[in-house]
C-alpha cells in the first residue's frame, strides 16, 4: 500500500510540482491551501510525512508544526519545510518547532524523493 | 550686488578728495588745506549717507523678491502634494491592480501548464506501460526477458516436433532393418522348402527301388510291395507340400521385399520431410528471434527516451518553480506598495518615511535573489536546491 504524504502550500502550482514528484516516486498525495486547511485534512488518517511550506495565510507553516506537535496522532510524523527562505534564524525556529529537515525552493525533485525516502514513516 | 554701495561710497569719497585736492594746488594756503580737508570729510560724509539709503533699498528689494520666492515655493509644495495625492489616488491603485492581475493570471497559467504537464507525463506512463504489455515486456525496470524466454519456450516446442518426427522416422529403419532380416529368414525357408522336395524325390525313387525287389520276390514280397506303394505316395504328397511351401515363401518374399521398398520410400520421405521441417522451424524461429531483436531494439530506445524524458520532467518541475517565487516578490511588492499609500494620502512623504518603507519591505524579504544586490542578482540566478536536516 502506497503511503501518504500531506503537501501544504499556498501556491496551487507548486502543490502539483510537489505532487507530480512525489507520486512519479509512488507516493499518494493530500494537498491543503495553508495550516488550517491542512489540520481539517489530517482527520485521523494515516499520514506518513507531512512537507509544508512557511510563509502562508490565514495559518503560518511554523504554527502549523507546533499545532501538529500538539496531536497525539501526528506528534511523531516527520514533518519537513519547504520554503524560499534560507535565513538560518528560520531554519532554528522550524527545528525548534519540530521540523525534520529544511529545504529550499526551488528544490530538485530527485533530491526531494530521497529527503522524503530517509524520513518517510513506514 | 553687495559691492555696489561700497564703490558709489568710495566714489563720492573720491570725488571730495580730489576737489580737496584740486583746491589745494589752486590755493596752497593754511585755509586752503582746511577747505580741503572740510571737503574730503563731507564727501565721506555724503558717501555714508548715500550708503546707508542704498541698503535700505537693497533689504526691501530683498524681502519683496524673498517673499515671491516663498509663495512660489508654496506653490509649488502644494503642486507637489496634490501631484502625490493624485499618484496616490491614481496610479497607485492602478500598480497594485495590475500587480494582482499579473500575479494571478501568471498562478493561473502555471497551475494550467503544470496540470497539462502532469497529464503529458501520465499519458506517457500509460503509453510505455501498454507497450510493455502489448510486446510482453517486464515492465518496470525489466528486460525484453520476457519476451526472450517466450522465443525460447517456442523454439524448444519446435524442437519437440521435431524429436517427435525423428523417433518416428528412427522406428520406421528399424521396421525396414527387421523386414530386411524376414527377407533373409525367406532365403532360409526357401532352402528348407527345397530340400524337403530333394528329400521327396530321394524318396520317391527309394520306394519305386523297393516295389521293384517286392516284385522279385514274388508272393512274399507281395505285401513289401503296398509299403513301397504307400511310401511312394508319401513322398509324392511331401514333395508337393514342399513346392507349394516353396511357392508360399516366395510369395511373402515377395511380399516382404515390396514393403521394404515401400517403408524404404516412406523413410526417405519422412528423412525429407524433417529435415524441410527443422529447416522451417529454423527459418520460424530466425524470424521469431530478428523480430525480438527488433522489438528489443525498440524497447530499448522506448526505455532510453523514457529516462531522458524524466531527466527533462525533473528539471521542468524545478524550473516551474519560478511562479512561487515571482508570486513572493510581487506580494512583496504590493504589501510596500499598500504602505506607500497609507504615506502618501496626507501628501507628505518624508526621507524617514521612505526610510521606514525600504526597512519594512527589506524585513518582509525572504529568498537571497531579494537580499542581493541587482548586480549580483544578475550574475547568480536563483539559487540551487538546499537541504538540511536536523
Amino acid at each position: 500500500m502506497a503511503k501518504t504524504i500531506l503537501v501544504v502550500d499556498d501556491s496551487a502550482s507548486l502543490r502539483q510540482v510537489v505532487s507530480i514528484a512525489l507520486k512519479g516516486g509512488g507516493y499518494d498525495v493530500i494537498e491543503a491551501c495553508d495550516g488550517k486547511d491542512a489540520l481539517s485534512k489530517l482527520g485521523g488518517q494515516k499520514i506518513n510525512l507531512i512537507i509544508s511550506d512557511v510563509n502562508m495565510p490565514n495559518m503560518d507553516g511554523i504554527t502549523f508544526v507546533k499545532e501538529v506537535k500538539q496531536l497525539p496522532n501526528y506528534k511523531f510524523t516527520p514533518i519537513i519545510m519547504l520554503t524560499t527562505e534560507s535565513q538560518e534564524s528560520k531554519k532554528q525556529e522550524g527545528q525548534a518547532a519540530g521540523a525534520k529537515a529544511w529545504v529550499v525552493k526551488p528544490f530538485k525533485p530527485e533530491q526531494m524523493l530521497a529527503a522524503v525516502s530517509k524520513l518517510v514513516l513506514p | 550686488m553687495n559691492d555696489e554701495p561700497t564703490s558709489l561710497s568710495w566714489g563720492l569719497t573720491g570725488l571730495g578728495a580730489g576737489a580737496g585736492a584740486s583746491l589745494l594746488t589752486l590755493a596752497p594756503t593754511p585755509t586752503g588745506a582746511i577747505a580741503a580737508a572740510a571737503l574730503g570729510v563731507l564727501g565721506v560724509i555724503l558717501d555714508r549717507r548715500a550708503a546707508g539709503r542704498h541698503v535700505r533699498l537693497r533689504d526691501a528689494a530683498l524681502a519683496t523678491r524673498q517673499a515671491a520666492h516663498e509663495h512660489a515655493l508654496e506653490s509649488l509644495r502644494e503642486a507637489q502634494r496634490q501631484g502625490l495625492r493624485a499618484f496616490d489616488a491614481s496610479i497607485l491603485p492602478v500598480w497594485l491592480e495590475q500587480l494582482d492581475t499579473a500575479r494571478r493570471q501568471m498562478d493561473s497559467a502555471v497551475v494550467h501548464l503544470t496540470r497539462e504537464f502532469a497529464g503529458i507525463v501520465n499519458r506517457l506512463d500509460e503509453a510505455i506501460a501498454e507497450s510493455y504489455r502489448a510486446t510482453g515486456l517486464a515492465s518496470g525496470g525489466g528486460s525484453e526477458d520476457g519476451l526472450r524466454q517466450v522465443v525460447d519456450a517456442s523454439e524448444r516446442r519446435l524442437g519437440i516436433v521435431g524429436n517427435i518426427l525423428t523417433t518416428t522416422l528412427n522406428d520406421k529403419d528399424r521396421m525396414l532393418a527387421e523386414s530386411q532380416r524376414l527377407v533373409q529368414f525367406t532365403a532360409e525357408l526357401q532352402q528348407m522348402a527345397t530340400d524337403v522336395a530333394s528329400i521327396a524325390d530321394q524318396t520317391n525313387l527309394l520306394a519305386l527301388n523297393a516295389a521293384i525287389e517286392a516284385a522279385r520276390a514274388g508272393e512274399a514280397g507281395r505285401g513289401f510291395a503296398v509299403v513301397a506303394d504307400e511310401v511312394r505316395t508319401l513322398s509324392n504328397r511331401s514333395g508337393e507340400i514342399g513346392k507349394n511351401i516353396s511357392q508360399k515363401i516366395e510369395y511373402i518374399n515377395r511380399g516382404i521385399k515390396e514393403s521394404s521398398a515401400m517403408v524404404e520410400h516412406a523413410a526417405e520421405r519422412d528423412a525429407q520431410a524433417r529435415t524441410e521441417c527443422e529447416a522451417q522451424i529454423t527459418s520460424v524461429v530466425g524470424d521469431f528471434k530478428v523480430a525480438m531483436d527488433g522489438l528489443s531494439a525498440s524497447a530499448s530506445v522506448l526505455r532510453s527516451e523514457n529516462e531522458g524524458i524524466k531527466q527533462a520532467v525533473a528539471a521542468a518541475l524545478e524550473q516551474l518553480q519560478f511562479q512561487d517565487r515571482i508570486n513572493q516578490l510581487l506580494m512583496h511588492v504590493s504589501d510596500n506598495v499598500i504602505a506607500l499609500r497609507g504615506r502618501l494620502a496626507d501628501g507628505e512623504l518624508a526621507s524617514a518615511d521612505v526610510t521606514r518603507l525600504v526597512a519594512s519591505l527589506e524585513s518582509s524579504y525572504t529568498m537571497d535573489d531579494e537580499r542581493r544586490p541587482i548586480t549580483a542578482k544578475r550574475a547568480s540566478g536563483a539559487s540551487a536546491s538546499e537541504i538540511t536536516f536536523f
